[in-house]
Formats: C-alpha cells, sequence, structure tokens
C-alpha cells in the first residue's frame, strides 16, 4: 500500500511538474518567472508538496466526496503556502489561478482514474474467486451424486 | 489431513472432534466451516416459526427496525436484530455489505465497480444489491482475498 501511494505521489508531481513548466514557457514572461536552477528546484517542491497534500486524504480517508474535498482544501494550501509565500515564486494573478485551477482537475482526474482503475482490480479478483467458488461447489456436488 | 467416519451405536448425537498437533489458520478454517453446519436460524413468517440453516438463506435486510431473512422462494421475518445476527454468523460466507444489508457469498454470482466507489453484486436469484465502499474490505477478506 505505501509503494503505491509513493508511486501515486510520484506519478502526480511529475505531471504538475510538467504542466508548471509548460505554464512558465506559455506565459507572458512578466507573469512567469526566470527559469534557472533555484526556480526550478522551487517548483519541483511546490509540486512534491502539493501532490502529497492532494494524495493524501485519500489514502486515510473512506468518504471519497470528503476525501476530495480535503483534498482540495490542503492542496490549495499548500500551493499557496510553498509557492506564494515561502517561495514567493507564485505571483497572485489571475491566469496563475487559471493554471492552478487546471492543474487540480488534471491532477483530480489522475486520481479518480487511480481509484477507478483499483476498483475494477478489485473487481476482477473478487469475480475470479467467486468463480473458482462455484466450481468448486459443483465438483463436491458432484462427487456426492 | 485424515477424514475417518466412525459408526458407534452407543452415540445418540453426532460428534466431530478435530486432532491436531499446532493450532493453524486451516485447523481454524475448519473449526469454523463444521460449526457453521450447526447454525440455524428461526424465521417468522404467518405466525408459524421456520428453522433455516444458513446455506438457504440469500440475504438478510433491515427495514424500518424489522429484520427480514430472505430465501429463495419466500422471505421470513427474524427477531434478532442485524448486529446479533452478525455476530452469529462471524466465520461463516455471511458479510455486512450495508448498514442493513447481510449478504451471503455462497449466492454471489458477480460484481461490478460503480463510479462512486460502491459496488454492485449480482445474486444467483437475478437479484442486485449494493456493496459499500466501506464495507467491501470485509466482503474480500470473507473470500480470502
Amino acid at each position: 500500500m505505501i509503494r503505491e501511494w509513493i508511486r501515486n505521489w510520484m506519478i502526480g508531481t511529475f505531471i504538475s511538474f510538467g504542466v508548471e513548466m509548460l505554464a512558465f514557457v506559455l506565459l507572458p514572461q512578466e507573469l512567469a518567472p526566470d527559469l534557472n536552477q533555484i526556480t526550478v528546484l522551487q517548483t519541483f517542491v511546490i509540486c512534491m508538496v502539493c501532490a502529497m497534500a492532494a494524495i493524501l486524504p485519500f489514502s486515510v480517508m473512506e468518504h471519497r466526496l470528503h476525501a476530495f474535498l480535503v483534498s482540495a482544501l490542503l492542496l490549495l494550501g499548500s500551493l499557496f503556502g510553498v509557492g506564494v509565500i515561502l517561495f514567493e515564486l507564485i505571483p497572485f494573478e489571475g491566469s496563475v489561478l487559471l493554471s492552478v485551477a487546471l492543474c487540480c482537475i488534471l491532477i483530480y482526474s489522475l486520481c479518480y482514474l487511480i481509484l477507478l482503475r483499483k476498483d475494477e482490480q478489485d473487481a476482477k479478483a473478487i469475480n475470479q474467486r467467486l468463480l473458482k467458488r462455484r466450481q468448486m461447489r459443483m465438483e463436491q456436488k458432484q462427487e456426492e451424486a | 489431513m485424515k477424514l475417518t467416519l466412525e459408526e458407534r451405536s452407543d452415540h445418540k448425537e453426532i460428534e466431530v472432534i478435530i486432532r491436531y498437533g499446532t493450532k493453524n489458520q486451516e485447523v481454524e478454517r475448519l473449526y469454523h466451516a463444521i460449526q457453521a453446519c450447526t447454525i440455524t436460524l428461526q424465521g417468522m413468517k404467518d405466525r408459524c416459526a421456520y428453522p433455516l440453516s444458513i446455506d438457504q438463506i440469500i440475504y438478510i435486510d433491515s427495514v424500518d427496525e424489522h429484520t427480514y431473512l430472505y430465501c429463495k422462494d419466500a422471505f421470513y421475518e427474524s427477531h434478532q436484530k442485524l448486529y446479533e445476527l452478525e455476530a452469529c454468523l462471524a466465520h461463516t460466507s455471511f458479510v455486512r455489505i450495508a448498514k442493513a444489508c447481510i449478504i451471503n457469498t455462497d449466492y454471489v454470482l458477480h460484481v461490478k465497480p460503480l463510479f462512486d466507489g460502491k459496488f454492485i453484486a449480482t445474486l444467483s436469484n437475478g437479484e442486485t444489491l449494493i456493496i459499500n465502499r466501506h464495507y467491501v474490505k470485509n466482503f474480500k477478506e470473507v473470500l480470502g482475498l
């Protein structure tokens, strides 16, 4: 379970990092920070923290909708805490907020797809076991007959 | 494992003795399986009491503080509460799938995931029941997954 959590965290980190780098390239110069070693590293840290904040509620909360809501709050909180306040890397601008919202949609869609895939795998394993049990019962009945 | 049938005319009831060297999971499973054969639930229908063996019961449902035992051709009311039945049917093929429902996994044909994290179970009598996300883990445990 921890391995799966780390894998999801890394996937979230790299996808959001990729989107952020793309946003920095496409955004007007006055909005995007200068791309140097420090800003790239700071962006990566922001993405790591945000991905962790986004994914954590799904590991600890049973109710899926509550997990999505808590995750969104933690994500925005960590983004503003680290990106805007701590590193001062993310300016408080409309277009930045838009890119943040797009990132959130991407991450949550990914999370939802991961959960959906897990459900499909669970259903497959359950159905295989149910089939095996039915076959065993049929064999037992044939032996008794 | 050695299986022996011994006829003794002086015995008035069936006695089962499980001899083992070390108590392990297999021994416990065997013990619970034999115990399950002796469990009988009382169902009321038209003011008559009917003894029901657990392999006759497809699922148990609780509605408006009434508990009903659903069998292949009929349903019966039980005077026991759902939590009492759940305790009585521990270590059998029965598992709680929702706040008000206990299902006999021997009658489940297959399961399918739903979008909100729940599963839909199709029973051998054609009925479908919803497995709440919170109870999927227990459902898998009963199947040995």
